[in-house]
This record gives structure tokens, C-alpha cells and sequence, in this order.
């Protein structure tokens, strides 16, 4: 059978090449993409086309950070688009009330205070983070609508669009922040104790618990950073668009689940890293863009990437109980 | 309170959709049961219903001009199509009337000039996702001009900007990015004339009835092309001095049956009702009308087979202003070609709404919508 | 010879179950004591309780006749008490060193001094190596755990638990699951620690392996303590049936 076959190539890569296997051939795999599209398009190889597509997988990149470690962790959010809209129009509002400081800390303080509610909701009342965050979905959402009154909110400040939205040099501000944020937060789930208490959480809860690591406590943390990952993704939104609008990235949790997924984290916690989920927002993005240079709309990039999708797990290892990871 | 939320936020994104789907007066089956005997005399003289050129204005106040303005001379032709300008298409989303005839349109017209479609995009009426196609599709140098209507006209003002920045001719469909001023940011703009449209609406009704009560339904999200439509209606009735409006909003194109319904509820005396398009908005409100004991009149805006069906089965949908998309694209690439060979152009080209009532439903529908009357409709004409 | 641990009426109660009642006995240092007694005789349980797992309901611990309080895993860390769980309960893909220092991560001198110290592999990996071959095992403390066998994963378990060179080590069915050659593996591995002044708590249902290395075995059937024997001075079929025949008596 295909499925067997692929995955035992992911067995003897994995056996061969450790953990390494897999960002290997997520890397070759956008080599191989980027030498196609050059072939088909002469402006795709282009410094230019670069930094757009890095620029264009900015957000992505930051909301997958959260999302990283949450799903590291065998939890998960998929209130992200929501607290997102909620955090931007609130750092709007205050953007243009007060000033573009005030306004960044509100947006942030909006994202984790909905990270940390939606940590502590899933802890305490021990329902499964899948139905909280669906709820906190909607609530932040709806809040968006309701206190943007369903009008955009154009940001009415310079200082905030040059900090979030401009660019030093020819390097937009976007694709710095999303790069300082990668490496804080690889290098945190890499490197601190804390980091290998969220691998041992997702791994194996009861080890965990048993060795003395509060995995209450690292579950609650890494909702919370998602929230604040979400609060970050939207002053980045409101700094490449100028404006607010409640309906923003919509759906955007499906598209940040999917590079996790593809990056190599597993949906069942305990595997995965930070450099994989960026490789896997910069897959689809690089899918996107070079469609949309061949001048294929959005039906063909949907179609791939649903391919895309498949064929990374498919070729990934499978554990003990022969589970796809 | 927390489903409620849930609810409304779930609507709002479907609302946002569902404009675009209603704003073309989409094809859908149309409901409902016969209305009372059908009307085959005529009930407007449509010479006098329909606006006499151009009312509404353009961005920035500017005079529209008549697309006939546009023509291109035979020299013009032959350079055009000698040259091989290739052209992309970024619409706001795919699913809809609209974006088919347009697209229809723009394809056609653009075979004959000679030029290339190397693209067409369809970005889900998602921002950011328009942002990404336009800087793209800004890098792209054998692209020579675009034809796109904007999501948000300030979300994707940047995005705009670097295709403009490339070098490229932008003609605008319906609306125009904040702040671009013409010539040096766009080469045109191409729109239905939407306050004429609720002006016919507001023009049928006082031929309809003498005064009264008229509901006047109104979309309370901000969006130019309803806003100018709610302006021209409410003109027509408030200049006449005789009717009394009694206005009720709506934020969800989807779910007007029970404002609808409401406003009847309150104003049993009504005589007539209003409604910025028809599918769903206007079609709810008839279908709260048929359920009520007022039999009321109502006129609305676009022409599609639902609005279609309704009219000739002699519901309470009377008349209505219709788009013309069709047109509209072919005059697109009109002005595109005159931009891409360094000629001037109108800032403002407004197309005309003819007026469509049952009388000349038969004549007005292949022509708007480039394809036969279907079943439904002919059906109530035997 | 003192009692390192002595539990003085320990009871356990889980909703209406009664799943330890009024345990007393001492353990004394340095032995080797069993813990045997049918399935839910209250086992898993009490040892749960001893490291820190479980608190009881009511019932006193003595650690060298001081009373104290074992709420979690640190405290009876912090006590020299380490456990090797029936379960094994490791991070199937987390390497082997990661899983001898689960909870205990080696901090290396970070770039920020006392604020941000990062965890330290290379240590880890080395004292891990240093622990295993102590242990007369041949593992790659750099592979995952999930690469090896059962056996093998259970000796990374109890390096995990000797990690930080505790004074008492329990162990829950050590054997159970293992074939014959790596039974005798880990019960030499007992003695020897042993040897070298280690207490030794252990569950086990195989009686032979109790007769081999256990200085005293414990008898415990629905929740309550039957009796302490000195295994040298008992056969296994009295212990069954203390095991059991009393277990029927506790019945009514």
C-alpha cells in the first residue's frame, strides 16, 4: 500500500537521521518547489518575491509560535483568528484614543488575558481545550464585532505603522519582528527547563506529573502564550494593513494548524519544534505565491495545500500503536 | 449571551459574504407560491422611471462620464492589438453573478484587443489575502495593467500602492482605494450607478402609490455601493413630500424575515416597502409581507433569477433598478486599453441602471445576464 | 536496626472505597522488603502514598522517627525516596538521558547568569552514561526512549529513579513484564544496590523473585496488613495462604 510504503521511507529516514529526517525533507521539499517555480516564472527568484513571501507569512509564522508550543503540549486553540481580531480592534481603539503604545500594550494584554482565561478554564473545569477555545472563539469574535460596532478602524498613527508595518531598509518591519520572536521562542522550547517541561507534558502526561513537573502549570502557560502570540499577531495585522477590521483572518487557525502539522509536530503532543513550524508556514506560502505567479487562483493553492497536508504525515514516522504522528 | 455571540459573529462573516452574493441578485431558485393572478399590463412608464443619465458621482465629487466616452478609434484598435498587453483580474471573492458576467465581459472584450489574461484572483474577501495577491502580482513584469475591485478601500491601500509603484495601470471596478486620485494613481473607475438604481426603486413606488407609509429597509454595516442606493431611494420619496418613511436596519443579509416582519407588525397601515437588493434581503421581506395581511408593493435593486422569478410571478416585488456587470467589463477594458496606450481617460465611468419591471422582464434579463430566460421565469408568461 | 520508614495507621479512602485501611509497619534501613498481596489488596496504593503520588487520608509517616508531610514528588525526593512506577511512566520520545534527569533538568551557566539558565545536554548526557554504565547497562543515552525494547526502557526507569542517589528505592512489579533473563537482571541489580546501603521497597506478584532477594515480605489484602514476615522464616505456601486465607477472613 502507498501509505505503508511512505511511511516506512519516514521510518528508515528517522532511524538513519534522527529528528532531523523530517526537517530535511521539509526543506528539500521547498527546494525543490522553489527551483519548479523559478523555472515557470522568472520573477519568482527575486529578492524582491523573497521578502514578500516572508513578509506575507509573518503572521502565520508568529501565531504558529503559540500554537507550537500549546500543541507540543497536547493542547490545542483554535481561538486564535478570534482573540486576534479582539486583541487588533481593541489596540485600534486605544491606538487612536490615547497613543500607539498604549495601544500595543492593549492588544497584547487582550491576547493573553484570553490565553491565560483559556488556560485556566481548561485546567480547572478540566473540559478539553479543543471545546473551550472553540467557545473563546466565538466570544472574542463576537466581541470584536460588537465593540467595533462592524465598521474597519483605520489607524490614525505613524509611529505605530512605522514600528509594525515599515521597514528598515529594504527589510520590512514584519519579517524582523517575526524573526527576533522565532528565535526567542525556539530557542526557549529548545534550550530552558522549561521547554523540556512542555515536550514531557505532551509526551507523557503522568511522567511528568510523577518526576514532579507541574503540568497543570505548563498547560496553563502555554495557552497563555498562544493568547499573547495572538495578541502580537494582530498588531503585526494592523501594522501591514493600517487598519482593524473584526472579520480579519478569519479562519486563519486552519492555516496555522496546518504548518504545525506539517512542520512536524504531532497533533498528540510530545513532538515537534519551532524551526518546523516556520519551514512549514513558509511551504504554503511559497505554494501560494508561486501559484499565484502562474496565475492560478485560490481554488488550485487550496487544492495543494490539502495535498500538501496529507502527503507530510503521510511520510512521517509512525509510533508504537502504528499511529501516524 | 455567549451563543448569541457565537451566532452573530458566525452571520457577520457570512454578511460580509453575503453581500457580494446578494449585491448581483444571484441565481438561486426563487420561493414561494403564485402571487395573485399575474400583472400583465404595464405598471411604469419606464421612460420616466429611469434616471436620465447619470446621477451619481463618482470619488471626490467627480462627474461621471458615459461610457460611450471610451470608444476607441480604429488606429487605437490596430495599435492595441499589435502590442499584447497582458492583463490579471483581482476580484473580491468568486462566488457570485456579478464576478461571472464581469469576468465574462472583461475576458471577452480583452480576446478581441488582443491582450492576455495571465491571471484571475479570487481572494475569498479576506484583506489581507487581496494584499498578498496585489504585491505579488505586482512582481510580475510582463503584467501591464490590472482591473481589481478592493475588499477594504483602506486595508489595501498599501497593497494597491505596489502595484502602482510597478508601474502598472490599475482600472478600479466599483470603488476605488482610499486616497488614489486620477490620473497619476489609477486609470479609471468603472461603476454601476448605484444611487440611480435606488432612485428607479424610489421612482417606481411613487407611480405605484399616490402616498402613505413606505418601510424603508437599510443595511446598517457601511458598504458605498448600499449607502449610495439607500441615498437615492430616500431622495426620491422625502422630495415628493407625500410619503412618511419608516426606516428599519438590518446587519444581517440573511436574516431579514424577522425585521421584516417586525416593521409590519408595526406599521399596519404601511403601503409600501423598500429594500437595498433583493436576494435575501428584498425576498425576505416579501416573504414576511405574503405571511402578513398587507399586501403591499415593493421595489428594490438588481436583476438576477431570483428577483426575476419574483417579478413575473407577480409577487409584491413590482420593480427594480438593475446593475449592468456586463457592460461594465467591456467598458473596463476599454479604459484599460486607452490607459495602456498613454491616451487619456475619465476618472469616473458610471453605467447607467435601466429600470426592470414584469412589462420588460423577458427583453431585459438575457441582455443584463447573457443567457436565456430560464423555466422559472417563462414559465409565468404562458 | 531502625526503621528508616514507619507508617503509623495509614488509611486511604477513595469516595466510598476503602482502598487502604489502618496500615502500620516499619520499614527498617537497609533491607530489602516485599510488598505482596492479591490485586487490589492496597499495594500500588500505599507505595503511592509513600512517594508522594497520593497523600493519605489520615495516618502519620515517620522518616527516621520525624514525623513529616509527603505532598508530592519533590518532597519525598527531597526525603532520599525515589520510585520506579509498574507503568514505567517515561517519555517515550524524549532521549534517555532527558528521561534520567525528567523534572531534574542540569542547568548550564547561561548568557544572563541567575535569569535565564539553559538546560545543559552535554552534562546530562555524560552523567547519564556515567549512571548506566554503573549499571552494567549499554544504552545510548542521546536515543530515544521509544527505540527500546521493554527491558531496556525499564532500566532507563530506574536509573531515572537512582539519578539522584537516593537512600530508599521503591518499586512497583519490577519484574512482570520482563522475560526471564531480564528478571534476573534487575533482581541482581537489587541486590547489589543494596549492597551499597540502598532500602529497598518492592511490589511483586512472583513469589520466587520475593524469596530471592527480599529480607521481609509485607502481606496486605483488602487494604489492610496481615502480617510482617521474615522470609527466612516462612515457605511460600504459608505466604499464599496468608495471602489469601486471611483475605477470606477479612471478607466477613
Amino acid at each position: 500500500m502507498a501509505t505503508t510504503s511512505a511511511s516506512d521511507i519516514g521510518q528508515l529516514l528517522n532511524e538513519r537521521f534522527g529528528r532531523f529526517a523530517e526537517l530535511g525533507l521539509l526543506t528539500g521539499a521547498i527546494i525543490l518547489l522553489c527551483v519548479i517555480f523559478t523555472m515557470t516564472s522568472p520573477v519568482f527568484f527575486s529578492v524582491g518575491n523573497f521578502i514578500n513571501i516572508i513578509r506575507q507569512t509573518a503572521i502565520v509564522i508568529v501565531l504558529g509560535l503559540g500554537m507550537t508550543y500549546v500543541i507540543i503540549s497536547a493542547e490545542i486553540d483554535v481561538s486564535i483568528g478570534g482573540v486576534m481580531a479582539l486583541s487588533a480592534i481593541s489596540a485600534g481603539l486605544v491606538i487612536n484614543a490615547v497613543g500607539p503604545v498604549a495601544g500595543a500594550i492593549a492588544g497584547l494584554t487582550v491576547g493573553l488575558a484570553f490565553g491565560l482565561s483559556n488556560g485556566l478554564i481548561t485546567i480547572r473545569f478540566g473540559i478539553p481545550s479543543f471545546i473551550v477555545t472553540i467557545g473563546t472563539l466565538g466570544i472574542a469574535r463576537g466581541a470584536a464585532f460588537i465593540i467595533s460596532d462592524q465598521k474597519p478602524i483605520i489607524i490614525q498613527s505613524a509611529a505605530f505603522d512605522s514600528v509594525f508595518g515599515g521597514s528598515i531598509g529594504p527589510m520590512p518591519a514584519l519579517v524582523l519582528w517575526a524573526l527576533v520572536l522565532t528565535v526567542i521562542a525556539g530557542v526557549a522550547l529548545c534550550r530552558t527547563r522549561f521547554g523540556r517541561h512542555v515536550y514531557a507534558t505532551g509526551d507523557s502526561e503522568q511522567a511528568a506529573r510523577y518526576s514532579g513537573i507541574s503540568t497543570n502549570r505548563v498547560k496553563i502557560t502555554t495557552l497563555a502564550l498562544t493568547g499573547l502570540a495572538a495578541g502580537m499577531a494582530g498588531l503585526l495585522f494592523i501594522g501591514r494593513l493600517g487598519a482593524a477590521r473584526a472579520d480579519m483572518a478569519s479562519g486563519i487557525e486552519l492555516a496555522v494548524i496546518a504548518a504545525v502539522i506539517i512542520g512536524g509536530t504531532s497533533l498528540f503532543g510530545g513532538r515537534g519544534s519551532v524551526i518546523g513550524t516556520v519551514l512549514g508556514a513558509l511551504l504554503i506560502s511559497i505554494i501560494d505565491n508561486g501559484l499565484t505567479l502562474l496565475g492560478f487562483g485560490s481554488s488550485w493553492q487550496q487544492l495543494i495545500r490539502g495535498v500538501v497536508i496529507i502527503a507530510a504525515v503521510a511520510l512521517r514516522d509512525r509510533d508504537e500503536e502504528g499511529n501516524f504522528l | 449571551m455567549k451563543k448569541q455571540h457565537n451566532r452573530r459573529s458566525l452571520i457577520k462573516a457570512i454578511g460580509v459574504t453575503g453581500i457580494g452574493i446578494s449585491l448581483a441578485g444571484c441565481s438561486g431558485n426563487g420561493g414561494g407560491s403564485e402571487g395573485s393572478g399575474s400583472n400583465n399590463d404595464p405598471l411604469f412608464d419606464l421612460a420616466t422611471v429611469g434616471s436620465e443619465g447619470l446621477v451619481g458621482q463618482g470619488p471626490y465629487g467627480s462627474e461621471a462620464a458615459a461610457p460611450d466616452s471610451v470608444a476607441l478609434s480604429d488606429a487605437e484598435l490596430s495599435e492595441v492589438q499589435n502590442q499584447d498587453f497582458n492583463v490579471e483580474i483581482v476580484f473580491h471573492y468568486k462566488g457570485d453573478t456579478w464576478v461571472r458576467l464581469q469576468r465574462e465581459a472583461i475576458k471577452k472584450r480583452a480576446e478581441e484587443l488582443g491582450m492576455n489574461i495571465t491571471g484571475i484572483h479570487y481572494p475569498d474577501f479576506s484583506a489581507e489575502k487581496q494584499s498578498n495577491i496585489l504585491e505579488t502580482v505586482a512582481q510580475k513584469n510582463n503584467v501591464d495593467g490590472i482591473f481589481s475591485i478592493p475588499v477594504d478601500t483602506a486595508a489595501t491601500v498599501d497593497a494597491y500602492q505596489t502595484v502602482l509603484d510597478a508601474g502598472k495601470e490599475i482600472v478600479f471596478m466599483d470603488n476605488v482605494a482610499d486616497g488614489f486620485k486620477h490620473p497619476n494613481d489609477y486609470a479609471g473607475l468603472v461603476a454601476a450607478d448605484n444611487r440611480g438604481m435606488g432612485i428607479i426603486g424610489g421612482r417606481m413606488m411613487t407611480s405605484l402609490i399616490d402616498s402613505g407609509k413606505i418601510i424603508f429597509l437599510e443595511f446598517d454595516v457601511p458598504f458605498y455601493v448600499v449607502d449610495e442606493r439607500e441615498t437615492g431611494a430616500k431622495q426620491v420619496l422625502e422630495e415628493s413630500g407625500n410619503y412618511k418613511i419608516e426606516t428599519y436596519g438590518f446587519t444581517d443579509p440573511g436574516k431579514v424575515l424577522q425585521v421584516a416582519q417586525d416593521a409590519l407588525t408595526s406599521n399596519p397601515d404601511a403601503s409600501g416597502l423598500w429594500a437595498p437588493w433583493v436576494n435575501a434581503p428584498g425576498a425576505q421581506a416579501i416573504q414576511a409581507i405574503r405571511q402578513s395581511d398587507n399586501d403591499i408593493p415593493v421595489t428594490s435593486c438588481d436583476l438576477g433569477e431570483r428577483s426575476a422569478v419574483l417579478m413575473a410571478e407577480g409577487s409584491p416585488l413590482k420593480g427594480v433598478g438593475s446593475q449592468q456587470p456586463y457592460a461594465q467589463g467591456l467598458t473596463e477594458v476599454r479604459v484599460m486599453a486607452k490607459a495602456l496606450l498613454g491616451k487619456n481617460t475619465p476618472s469616473y465611468i458610471g453605467l447607467p441602471s435601466p429600470p426592470v419591471a414584469r412589462q420588460n422582464l423577458l427583453e431585459m434579463y438575457p441582455e443584463i445576464l447573457r443567457e436565456e430566460s430560464p423555466e422559472s421565469v417563462t414559465k409565468h408568461f404562458e | 536496626m531502625t526503621n528508616v520508614i514507619r507508617l503509623k495507621n495509614i488509611s486511604k479512602q477513595f469516595g466510598q472505597i476503602q482502598a487502604v485501611e489502618d496500615v502500620s509497619f516499619g520499614i527498617q534501613e537497609n533491607e530489602v522488603i516485599a510488598l505482596v498481596g492479591d490485586n487490589g489488596a492496597g499495594k500500588s496504593t500505599l507505595i503511592k502514598i509513600i512517594s508522594g503520588v497520593l497523600q493519605q487520608t489520615s495516618g502519620s509517616i515517620y522518616i527516621r522517627d520525624e514525623e513529616v508531610e509527603i505532598g508530592n514528588y519533590n518532597d519525598a525526593e527531597a526525603r532520599g525516596i525515589e520510585t520506579v512506577y509498574q507503568d514505567l511512566a517515561i517519555t517515550p520520545n524524549r532521549t534517555v538521558a532527558q528521561n534520567i534527569f525528567l523534572g531534574s533538568e542540569i542547568l548550564e551557566r547561561g548568557p544572563l547568569g541567575r535569569f535565564l539558565r539553559f538546560v545543559d545536554d552535554d552534562e546530562m548526557q555524560k552523567k547519564a552514561g556515567e549512571l548506566l554504565s554503573r549499571l552494567e547497562l549499554d544504552l545510548d543515552p542521546g536515543s530515544a526512549v521509544k527505540n527500546f525494547s521493554g527491558g531496556e526502557q525499564q532500566s532507563v526507569a530506574i536509573a531515572r529513579a537512582l539519578q539522584s542517589d537516593p537512600d530508599i528505592v521503591i518499586l512497583d512489579e519490577p519484574t512482570s513484564a520482563l522475560s526471564l533473563d531480564a528478571t534476573q537482571r534487575v533482581l541482581d541489580l537489587i541486590k547489589r544496590l543494596n549492597e551499597q546501603d540502598v532500602t529497598i521497597i518492592f511490589i511483586s506478584h512472583n513469589l520466587e523473585a520475593v524469596f530471592d532477594v527480599a529480607d521481609r515480605a509485607a502481606v496486605l489484602a483488602s487494604g489492610r496488613l496481615i502480617s510482617v514476615e521474615d522470609l527466612s522464616g516462612v515457605e511460600e505456601n504459608e505466604l499464599v495462604g496468608m495471602m489469601m486465607g486471611r483475605a477470606q477472613q477479612g471478607a466477613d
